[in-house]
């Protein structure tokens, strides 16, 4: 697959994308790494010998992985081969070129979890999740009552089950604690 | 003699603990939540597993925990089959040999002895595995009692070495993930010397990295946001097939009990390897009972009973097989046994010599807790198979809002801290990721948890043995041996194929 001039445009940027991002991803890990060591040398010997070794490990498979994909840069591609992605059924959604057709779905499916997450840590997830779960159930469609419904449900058994019976406290979100 | 009656005083000790009625219920309530969630499209039983953590864990009861845990990963088997075989759509990637001759016999009319066939070699593998188990149990206690720190440590890093080789398409992704994990279990207090390493302002990072939340984000979260995407049932517009002919499948079973007997060793052992999974049993089997059958009456693919009992069989087998490294070296053998040893970590149950010595009827509870949980799913699948199936219909999103809401409120149990929800995200964006990048998760979430168990490992040989136990003890070097074949073989190879490649050329 080294060789991406057959292919239609969408799916050569998918694969250079893949490409790009797994670049990142070795990067990513050869930093860590990096600042692991650098953090390592106000602490005692003893505390440093695993992590040491661990890091060095590291370090070296990332440089040699690194080398291998100068020189190859397709090498890796091959788990992009379209006719691969179909043939398993269950395996057909990996790879960048699969998700093409999906992208907006995908973009919107992230957005709308990094959206509970903030709200989350704003409002605390004992308010934000179950208004989330009321909110999801109503934009999709469903019946209007039910997603109310559900909302309540969910924030019920977050309450009185786990909070009141199991004593288990949810944390408040920073926004709260704030007004208080 | 001694040995056996220790064993088998163990063993019904190990059984007497599942009928306990905290146990028992957990197992039940794994159960029912694994036959549901296990069943709903794109998800599959390492979500599952992986989305009842942090409410096992608030049970109190470790044994109770564990039982609960096990349970979904004992149903998971069993529920797979339902939408392969009635509707030819895998609901994981272990199911999909038995979609294969699974739906034809369903279009044949025969779909309650595809069903059944599958249910029983479920049933079949997981008891013939758990024989197989207690037949090698004297071989594996003599061989753990030589065990000691340098040895284990040695072990877990064969068993990261597997996972990182055998789990993904490249080697060299696979170990870079494991050694992520390792750095990242180095986070928070040293041990042997309490100082806090890589922690900095943050004392939330103390006790080290919140596992749950890792894990549910890591696992959870991509298949969520795939479902999402797609936002559609697994099963589209399908029509389901008439159910009949269950007493023909458990028939099947008892008539191919050779290929059952065959499958349920394949099983075990593949179980046993880090990194190979039920697919790998699943394919193993497939291929056995293609390769053992001259002439058969319906070609495989075609809707051949055999092309069902067999990778059926050595899926169920492969679960007890997991067991076995992870409660006996630390060494996980397939991703839900992974994120097992996280909660033996959560719970304080060390894996090790104690798990098959003085603990070995906890070792008996977990063995028996999925046998038993194979033989109750079967039957629950049987009598509700019309209605389970009607989960493959339900739209992603109705579903999706659910279980991502359970999701953030699982994570947020680990500390009770907002800290918690951000490692989650971050997980689950990380673990989007690489999913669909394919750098495997598996090795960087053993590492993770085996990290924390090897360091004091490590210590314990080094302050013990100096360097003396890298060259002299004979276990530590044929794992050395084992593990420097895992790491270069392929390399090897592939330059040989090279070498011999260019001659070849030279002389044409």
């Amino acid at each position: 697959m080294s060789d991406l001039n057959g292919l239609p445009p969408d799916r050569r940027a998918a694969i250079r994308f893949g490409r790009r991002a797994d670049w990142i991803i070795t990067f990513a890990i050869l930093v860590i790494a990096v600042v692991f060591i650098y953090m390592l040398q106000d602490l005692p010997q003893r505390a440093t010998f695993f992590p040491w070794f661990i890091t060095i490990c590291v370090v070296l498979v990332a440089l040699i992985y690194s080398a291998g994909k100068l020189r190859n840069p397709g090498r890796w591609d091959l788990q992009y081969d379209p006719a691969a992605e179909t043939a398993h059924g269950a395996e057909k959604d990996t790879g960048p070129p699969f998700l093409v057709p999906y992208r907006r779905g995908i973009l919107r499916a992230v957005a709308v979890f990094l959206g509970v997450v903030i709200a989350s840590l704003a409002l605390g997830p004992k308010i934000a999740v179950p208004a989330f779960v009321a909110l999801a159930l109503w934009l999709n469609g469903e019946n209007k009552v039910l997603a109310v419904l559900s909302g309540i449900a969910f924030w019920a058994v977050v309450h009185f089950v786990f909070g009141t019976m199991m004593s288990i406290n949810l944390p408040p979100g920073v926004l709260l604690e704030l007004l208080d | 003699m001694e040995e056996l009656s220790v064993i088998v005083s163990a063993f019904s000790s190990g059984m007497g603990i599942v009928f306990t009625p905290t146990v028992f219920g957990a197992m039940m309530i794994g159960i029912i939540a694994g036959m549901f969630v296990g069943l709903i499209p794109g998800l599959g039983g390492l979500v599952a597993h992986i989305l009842l953590i942090p409410f096992a864990l608030q049970m109190g009861d470790p044994l109770a925990a564990i039982a609960m845990l096990l349970g979904v990963y004992a149903v998971t088997v069993q529920t797979d089959s339902i939408p392969a075989v009635m509707l030819g759509v895998p609901g994981t990637a272990a199911a999909l040999a038995t979609s294969l001759d699974g739906y034809p016999m369903s279009k044949r009319g025969e779909a309650g002895r595809a069903l059944a066939s599958s249910y029983f070699g479920s049933i079949f593998g997981t008891l013939v595995a758990t024989v197989i188990f207690v037949l090698f149990l004297p071989l594996l206690r003599a061989l753990v009692s030589n065990f000691s720190s340098p040895e284990f440590f040695m072990m877990v890093v064969l068993g990261l070495v597997m996972a990182a080789s055998l789990s993904g398409k490249s080697q060299a992704r696979g170990l870079l993930m494991a050694g992520l994990g390792l750095m990242l279990s180095t986070v928070g207090q040293a041990p042997g010397t309490g100082n806090p390493r890589f922690i900095g302002p943050f004392l939330y990072l103390w006790e080290g990295l919140p596992i749950i939340p890792i894990l549910l984000g890591l696992f959870g979260v991509p298949e969520i946001i795939d479902l999402a995407a797609r936002n559609r049932a697994i099963a589209g517009s399908k029509t389901v097939e008439k159910i009949s002919g269950l007493w023909d499948g458990m028939m099947d079973c008892l008539k191919n009990w050779w290929l059952v007997v065959r499958c349920s060793a394949i099983g075990v052992v593949t179980g046993f390897i880090p990194g190979l999974g039920g697919n790998v049993a699943e394919w193993m089997c497939y291929a056995s009972a293609v390769s053992g059958d001259k002439n058969p009456k319906y070609q495989y693919g075609e809707g051949n009973v055999r092309g069902i009992i067999a990778p059926e069989t050595g899926t169920a087998a492969h679960l007890p097989g997991a067991i076995i490294p992870t409660v006996a070296f630390g060494v996980p053998g397939n991703p839900p046994m992974a994120v097992l040893l996280g909660i033996f970590v959560v719970l304080g149950v060390r894996p090790g010599r104690e798990m098959l010595t003085s603990k070995l009827d906890e070792t008996f509870m977990m063995v028996n807790v999925v046998t038993v949980g194979n033989v109750i799913a079967a039957l629950l699948c049987l009598v509700f198979q019309r209605w389970l199936v009607k989960l493959c219909f339900v739209r992603a999103s109705l579903l999706v809002p659910f279980i991502l809401a359970a999701m953030v409120v699982g994570s947020s149990f680990s500390n009770l801290s907002l800290a918690d929800v951000g490692f989650f995200a971050a997980a689950g964006i990380a673990g989007y990721i690489f999913k669909h990048l394919d750098w495997p998760r598996v090795p960087m979430v053993m590492g993770l948890i085996l990290g924390g168990i090897s360091e004091p490992y490590l210590f314990a040989a080094w302050d013990r043995y100096g360097l003396a136990w890298l060259y002299e003890r004979p276990i530590v070097l044929a794992l050395e041996a084992l593990i420097l074949f895992m790491l270069f073989s392929k390399p090897i190879r592939r330059l040989l194929a090279r070498l011999l490649g260019g001659k070849e050329r030279a002389r044409v």
